[in-house]
């Protein structure tokens, strides 16, 4: 009988530690319920240089989940500014406190969900770590448009999924992850739109 | 199996999935001795060996001014606490004379965001400033200062015990591998008494200040009330080139409200030279402030004896670099009656500064441009943010 219980509480507790080691891993990095700061208490802010343009508000309309959104409104220029390029234009999340880098080391990829308005909306994901952040720039991935099941931004939520791996970065320490509008990605170098984000992870 | 071992099994299986569910929330926070300590090869000097005693308090100070601190056997312990807190006495004399105390941690604090801990005072609204010395610091005497305890518990120290949340990072520029201390340093004249309890590092930002910021709708830059930096913890002064000259003090008559103090300026702008006051809104060699999602600074001010004539000024990083900023025109455009002996409120929107980078902001200015002496009162100085339907109206304007 004792065997029994033993036999059982170990094949109970096996299936348990699956899940509770996989959310240990999972990690929410911003749910946009708030308004400056993400759930790993970093900062927010979108970056812009003249005359590209990008605005970041929350929105309270369909939402993916709990009340609020992160909206991306985006003005990627294709000449004027630095070296005529249109200036750059984009929105980050710090994962770096203080002094402290972030140790994702447990995590496989970031993922988020997105929509648009018009479903030509089109962005890369930027990744920085120690190395990085001193340089004060980030390792881009694909066009996001890539890394989702329809192959395009659509006006229904769908989940992106940007493997860590992409970046070849060094995961123990990393410093921001950033939503970059980069003139590469557009013909003529130019767009505008607008792209909704929510629930973005470390998992 | 029969019913009872199943319900003690199932028992046993919640119990253990508590634990597990429960783990990681007691791994973020520690006291001073589980600090990890300084990088190997850290160079101490034999001098400072003494002076390397964790979780150790201590005070310091110059005649005529006092001060002492010790383990409060007397009172009782804080709810939750299971030693005595410490009792810190002070006696600022006014002058150059100084006092305060410190709180030796000598460890690695470069995984830890927050400091937390208790407070509570004799009578209620002590004042002191806070600053912390990593390696060099401390040798050189000279603690980075992160502003007074009214940054961090804006209702003040009352008699009741209080929570203090302090971001490591307002002490910008420390080399947070070598944290030698946290500073107390009582500037104000006066006297009083106040326990302090239950320091802990938390490896989780427990403060976010920008979200506050958003949800008032303006930046309190200053009040002038309870320290030389401005409640951003950033540097604020009087600037002069002879034979102008302009004095900057925080005076308790006149002020705005009930309590605290105004800026006072005390100027003489002759025809050459320079004199004025500046409050920066960046940390120097470090961040500048984005102000793009703002529309307009006010202030109060008023006069010795009315009549008064200033610019105001603000600097982005360009004009900051050259030391300069671009003036929004005289301060008569914004009152009518000019300054007066009340005071009167200045509303001045940023498109009045033409084409800043508001994304990188360094200063608020207040210049004296014109040859003249007199004494002007600054208080309350606000920067209004825009609300998302004017942010989302001017998107569409261009």
């Amino acid at each position: 009988m004792k065997i029994k219980r033993v036999l059982v509480l170990v094949l109970v507790l096996f299936f348990l530690s699956g899940p509770l080691r996989a959310s240990a891993d999972s990690v929410l990095v911003d749910d946009f319920e708030q308004e400056a700061a993400n759930k790993v208490g970093g900062r927010t802010n979108s970056y812009v240089m003249a005359p590209s343009r990008v605005l970041a508000l929350r929105v309270t309309e369909n939402a993916h989940g709990g009340k609020k959104a992160l909206v991306l409104k985006y003005d990627k220029k294709g000449t004027g500014g630095p070296y005529d390029s249109g200036g750059w234009c984009g929105y980050y999340t710090m994962l770096k406190v203080g002094s402290r880098y972030y140790d994702a080391s447990g995590a496989k990829a970031i993922s988020f969900w997105v929509r648009g308005d018009r479903e030509d909306e089109n962005f890369v994901i930027g990744l920085s770590d120690k190395h990085w952040d001193e340089l004060g720039d980030s390792v881009k991935s694909e066009p996001v448009v890539q890394y989702l099941p329809a192959g395009k931004i659509t006006k229904e939520w769908q989940k992106a999924t940007v493997p860590l791996s992409a970046f070849m970065l060094e995961a123990k320490e990393l410093a921001s992850i950033a939503i970059c509008f980069e003139g590469s990605i557009y013909p003529g170098g130019e767009s505008r739109g607008t792209v909704y984000i929510d629930d973005l992870m470390l998992e | 199996m029969n019913k009872q071992s199943l319900r003690n099994d199932m028992f046993f299986v919640l119990v253990l999935c508590l634990m597990l569910c429960a783990t990681p929330v007691f791994a973020a926070e520690v006291s001073v001795r589980d600090v990890p300590a300084f990088p190997e090869g850290t160079a101490i000097l034999p001098i400072e060996q003494p002076r390397m005693q964790r979780g150790r308090f201590g005070a310091y100070a110059m005649s005529p001014s006092k001060m002492g601190i010790f383990p409060d056997f007397k009172i009782a312990k804080r709810p939750g606490s299971s030693v005595e807190p410490m009792y810190v006495r002070f006696r600022k004399e006014p002058g150059p004379s100084f006092c305060g105390s410190y709180w030796i941690i000598a460890g690695d604090l470069r995984k830890y965001a927050t400091l937390t801990f208790w407070i509570r005072g004799e009578r209620g609204g002590e004042n002191f400033e806070i600053g912390l010395n990593d390696l060099i610091a401390s040798r050189r005497e000279d603690a980075i200062m992160g502003g007074s305890i009214y940054r961090y518990l804006p209702g003040g120290i009352t008699k009741e015990w209080q929570q203090v949340k302090i971001p490591l990072e307002d002490f910008f520029g420390a080399d947070f591998s070598r944290i030698h201390s946290l500073v107390f340093s009582f500037s104000d004249p006066g006297e009083g008494a106040l326990w302090i309890d239950g320091f802990v590092f938390h490896e989780e930002a427990l403060v976010q200040r920008e979200d506050e910021i958003i949800r008032s709708g303006e930046l309190l830059l200053d009040n002038f009330d309870h320290s030389d930096l401005n409640l951003l913890g950033r540097k604020t002064n009087a600037y002069k080139k002879t034979p102008s000259f302009c004095a900057a003090s925080r005076v308790e008559k006149p002020r705005r409200g009930n309590q605290g103090r105004s800026l006072r300026l005390d100027y003489d702008k002759q025809s050459t030279g320079w004199a004025g006051y500046f409050s920066l809104f960046n940390q120097i060699d470090g961040a500048y402030y984005d102000l793009s999602q703002f529309k307009e600074i006010r202030f109060w001010v008023r006069g010795a004896r009315g009549k008064e004539v200033f610019d105001v000024g603000m600097a982005d990083r360009s004009w900051l670099t050259i030391g300069d900023s671009v003036k929004c025109g005289t301060i008569d455009k914004y009152l009518k009656k000019g300054v007066t002996k009340d005071w009167q409120e200045v509303v001045i929107p940023f498109k009045d500064f033409g084409k800043l980078d508001w994304s990188q902001m360094g200063s608020f200015v207040v210049n004296f441009s014109r040859p003249a002496k007199g004494t002007l009162f600054v208080d309350d100085v606000r920067v209004i943010r825009k609300s998302d339907e004017e942010l989302l109206k001017e998107w569409d304007k261009q």
